[in-house]
C-alpha cells in the first residue's frame, strides 16, 4: 500500500477549549428579588422523599444508574485503577439494584434469571447468588448449566491478584493423597522447569525427576506429620536464597536426602521441544504448560521455527497441563499448526455474549470482532512485523488431561472448527467454554458468567470437555483418538512416557494400543468445581496444603500467571 | 493491518485531552520510523502512549520502531488475578498505535478512535510508502 496517510484536521480550535461554567446555572437573578408582600399560608411540608428506587418486574434501569453507589463508601486510593475510589453514599439496596441491572444487561443466559425484588432479600451476596440460570448443561449430563457463580471481597481479589510467588524451586507438584490415608500424604512433581534448582544436578543426579515423591521438608514428615509451617515454608519458600532439604523417593524407589537453594523462578511457556526420529519420520514434540505469560508468544515461535527448520511429518502438542491463558495466542498456534490455506479468513474465536448484547461486548460498550488465526506476531512479546513459524500439517497429536482447559481447550475447539483433524490422546479436558470480567462494585467482586467462545462454525457447548473417542464420557465432544491415563513414571518427552507412546503408536497403526484397564491415578492437577479451583490456588495451598479432599489435586503450580 | 491503516483517513479528534495548548501537525501525515530506541526516546513514546490511552502508565510489547511504525501496548491485566477462575482464559490483546510525522514532529496514533498525542523531544523519520 502507498497511499499517503492524510490527516483531516477536523478543528483547530483545540487549544485551550472553553466550557461553559457558569457559576450555579439555572439560578436566576429573580430568586434573590422579592415580588410579592401577599402573605400565603404555612405549607405542609412534603413527605420525605425516598431516593430509594422501585422494583418493577422486568423493567431494569441502567446499571449505571446504581453502581459505586454504596452502604459503605471506600475512600482513598483504588488499587485496581490507581484512582480515588468512585463510591458514593448510598443503600445495601442500591448494591443490590445494580446487581440486578448488571446481571440483567452482562449474564449470558440472562433471560433465565428469576427477577426478584432486591427488597425481599437483605444480603447482597444471597441476592447475588440467586442471580443466575439454575437450568441443566445443555450437553444432557445433567450438571448445572452455571456452576461457576460466585462473589468474592475486593480486598481478597487485590491481594491475590498481586501475590506473585517471587521464589521457589522451578517444580510443578500435585497431590495423589488416597482418600483413606494409609498411604499418607502423596506430593508428587509433574514436571520442572528448564535450568532451574528443581532441574539441577547433584552429584549426576537430577533434583526432582518427574515423579519424585516428597517425603520430608527440613525435618518435617510430609506423608503423615503436622508441622504445616515448616512444610509449606520449604515447599514454598518466601524469598530466593533460601536453603532446605528435603528427602524424596524416586520412581524406583530410591530415597534420596539433598540441600536446594530457591531461586526465582518464571515458568517457561514451552517447557521443552524434541525431534523425535521414528522409521516413518520425523515427529516433532512440543511441551506447551501455559498462554499466560506476554512470553508465550516468543516461546512458541521459537519453537515451530525449530519445527518448521526440521521439517517434521507430524506433530504432538503436550497440553496436558496446561490450564489456558492469552486466547489470542491460542488463536496463534492454530495458525502455526495448521498453517496459513487452512485458516485464512477463518474465525478461530469469537465471543458471544447475550441475545440483548448482540454483537456487543456489555461490559465494556464495544463491537465484538473475531479472532482470526492471526499469523503475525502481536506485540505482547513479538513484534507487529513478525511472520509466525508454521508446520502446515494436516493433523495434530494433542495430549490431554483434566488440567487441559480453557485456551487450550480453545485450540483443539478452533482446529475443529476449520474441519482440521485433532488426534487426542489422554483423557478428557476440563470444559471451561465460558468466561467473565470480575467486577467489583463497592468492595464485592462479582463473578458472574457473560460469553462464551464459539469457533467458525459457531459452536461453543463443550461444557462437559473434549475427550479421545473411545471416552466412555458420553457427555463431552469426542475426536479421534484415545483414552491414556497419565504416566509420571517418565519423563515428558520421553517417547516411552503412555502418552507420547500412545500417540506413536496410534500414528504408525491408526488405532489405540492395547493397555491395561485405567486404573492408575490422574495426576493431573484439574479442577471443575469453584470450590475445587479455588483450592489451587497458591495462596490457599501456602496457607493450608492439606485440607483439601483427596480427589481435589492441589496445583503447586510456580506463578504462571506472572505478567 | 498495515493496509488497512494505509487506507484510512484519518480525522483529528482535537480537544481530547486537558492540556491547555498542544501540539498538533500541520499538515499530511506519513508512517514513521525512530531515530533512536534510546532510554528518552522510549519514554517519550510510553509517555504519549499513555496520553492517548487514558491510562495514567503504560507497559510496552515488542516493536521494532526504528523500522516500524506500529508501537504495541500491552493490555492492563486489572482483571486477571492469579488464580481466579477462568483467568486461564484472558482476550486480551496489545494495543497498536502508530507512530507518524507531518514531517517536523512525532505523534502517536490511536486509529481506532483518532486521537493523538505528541510524542515529545523525539526525532523520527518518515518512512513515506507503507510496506506491503
Amino acid at each position: 500500500m502507498t497511499k499517503q496517510i492524510k490527516f483531516l484536521l477536523a478543528t483547530a480550535a483545540s487549544c485551550g477549549l472553553l466550557v461553559a461554567c457558569g457559576g450555579g446555572g439555572g439560578s436566576s437573578s429573580s430568586s434573590n428579588s422579592v415580588s410579592t408582600v401577599t402573605p400565603t399560608p404555612t405549607p405542609t411540608p412534603p413527605p420525605p422523599v425516598s431516593n430509594a428506587p422501585t422494583f418493577t418486574s422486568g423493567v431494569f434501569a441502567p446499571d449505571s444508574d446504581f453502581v459505586a453507589q454504596c452502604e459503605t463508601p471506600r475512600t482513598g486510593i483504588d488499587p485496581l485503577t490507581d484512582r480515588a475510589y468512585a463510591d458514593s453514599d448510598g443503600s445495601n439496596l442500591l448494591e443490590k439494584f445494580w446487581i440486578r441491572s448488571w446481571s440483567n444487561e452482562t449474564y449470558l443466559w440472562n433471560t433465565e434469571i428469576e427477577d426478584r425484588d432486591p427488597n425481599s432479600i437483605a444480603d447482597k451476596i444471597a441476592y447475588f447468588d440467586l442471580m443466575k440460570s439454575n437450568e441443566l448443561s445443555e450437553t444432557g449430563s445433567g450438571i448445572p448449566k452455571d456452576d461457576f457463580h460466585f462473589s468474592e471481597p475486593t480486598e481478597d481479589f487485590v491481594a491475590r491478584r498481586n501475590s506473585v510467588a517471587e521464589s521457589g524451586y522451578g517444580f510443578r507438584l500435585t497431590n495423589v493423597t488416597p482418600e483413606d490415608g494409609s498411604g499418607g500424604r502423596d506430593f508428587r512433581i509433574l514436571y520442572t522447569e528448564p535450568d532451574s534448582p528443581a532441574s539441577a544436578l547433584q552429584d549426576g543426579q537430577v533434583n526432582f525427576p518427574r515423579g519424585t515423591r516428597i517425603l520430608s521438608v527440613d525435618g518435617a514428615d510430609l506423608l503423615f506429620g503436622n508441622d504445616i509451617d515448616t512444610l509449606n515454608a520449604g515447599l514454598f519458600p518466601a524469598t530466593a536464597g533460601e536453603e532446605h532439604t528435603f528427602d524424596v523417593q524416586d520412581i524406583d524407589g530410591t530415597v534420596r536426602t539433598f540441600t536446594i537453594t530457591s531461586e526465582d523462578v518464571a515458568p517457561a511457556p514451552v517447557n521443552r521441544t524434541e525431534i523425535l526420529d521414528t522409521p516413518t519420520g520425523k515427529v516433532g514434540y512440543v511441551l506447551f504448560n501455559t498462554f499466560s505469560p506476554f512470553e508465550s508468544e516468543t516461546s512458541l515461535q521459537e519453537a515451530f521455527s525449530e519445527l518448521e527448520t526440521e521439517n517434521i511429518d507430524d506433530l504432538v502438542l503436550d497440553l496436558r497441563y496446561n490450564g489456558g491463558g492469552l486466547v489470542a495466542v491460542a488463536a496463534q498456534l492454530g495458525y502455526m499448526i495448521a498453517g496459513g490455506d487452512r485458516t485464512e479468513g477463518k474465525t478461530a474465536s469469537l465471543l458471544q455474549y447475550n441475545e440483548a448484547a448482540g454483537n456487543t461486548d456489555p461490559t465494556s460498550g464495544e463491537i465484538v470482532r473475531p479472532f482470526p488465526f492471526f499469523d503475525t506476531g502481536l506485540g505482547f512479546s513479538l513484534p507487529t512485523s513478525t511472520d509466525l513459524a508454521t508446520v502446515d500439517l494436516p493433523r495434530v497429536f494433542i495430549l490431554t488431561t483434566g488440567g487441559t482447559c480453557s485456551a487450550s481447550e480453545l485450540v483443539i475447539n478452533s482446529l475443529r472448527g476449520i474441519d482440521y483433524e485433532v488426534i487426542m490422546i489422554g483423557d478428557t479436558t476440563c470444559g471451561k467454554p465460558y468466561g467473565f470480567l470480575p467486577t467489583d462494585n463497592c468492595g464485592q467482586t462479582y463473578y458472574t458468567i457473560q460469553f462464551r467462545s464459539v469457533n467458525d462454525k459457531g459452536f461453543g457447548d463443550y461444557s462437559d470437555g473434549f475427550s479421545p473417542a473411545d471416552t466412555t464420557n458420553t457427555f463431552s465432544e469426542q475426536s479421534p483418538g484415545c483414552t491414556v491415563p497419565d504416566d509420571i513414571s517418565k519423563e515428558l518427552g520421553d517417547p516411552e512416557e503412555a502418552l507420547l507412546s500412545a500417540a506413536l503408536f496410534y500414528r504408525d497403526n491408526d488405532s489405540c494400543p492395547i493397555t491395561e484397564p485405567a486404573t492408575a491415578k490422574s495426576y493431573a492437577p484439574a479442577a471443575k468445581t469453584r470450590q475445587s479451583i479455588v483450592d489451587g490456588y497458591e495462596l490457599n495451598l501456602r496457607n493450608d496444603p492439606f485440607e483439601t479432599t483427596a480427589d481435589s489435586y492441589l496445583d503447586a503450580t510456580l506463578p504462571t500467571e506472572t505478567p | 493491518m498495515m493496509s488497512r491503516v494505509a487506507m484510512i483517513g484519518l480525522a483529528i479528534v482535537a480537544g481530547t485531552s486537558t492540556a491547555s495548548c498542544k501540539t498538533y501537525p500541520s499538515g499530511d501525515m506519513t508512517p514513521a520510523a525512530l531515530a533512536s530506541t534510546d532510554p528518552s526516546s522510549m519514554t517519550a513514546v510510553k509517555t504519549a502512549a499513555a496520553e492517548v490511552l487514558g491510562r495514567k502508565t503504560v507497559e510496552l510489547g515488542a516493536s521494532e520502531l526504528t523500522r516500524s511504525p506500529t508501537v504495541s501496548v500491552l493490555p492492563e491485566r486489572a482483571f486477571s488475578p492469579i488464580g481466579a477462575p477462568y483467568n486461564q482464559q484472558s482476550f486480551v490483546i496489545p494495543t497498536r498505535l502508530l507512530l507518524m510525522t507531518d514531517g517536523k514532529n512525532c505523534f502517536l496514533v490511536n486509529e481506532d478512535n483518532r486521537k493523538l498525542a505528541h510524542v515529545k523531544d523525539v526525532a523520527c523519520r518518515s518512512l513515506g510508502q507503507m510496506p506491503p
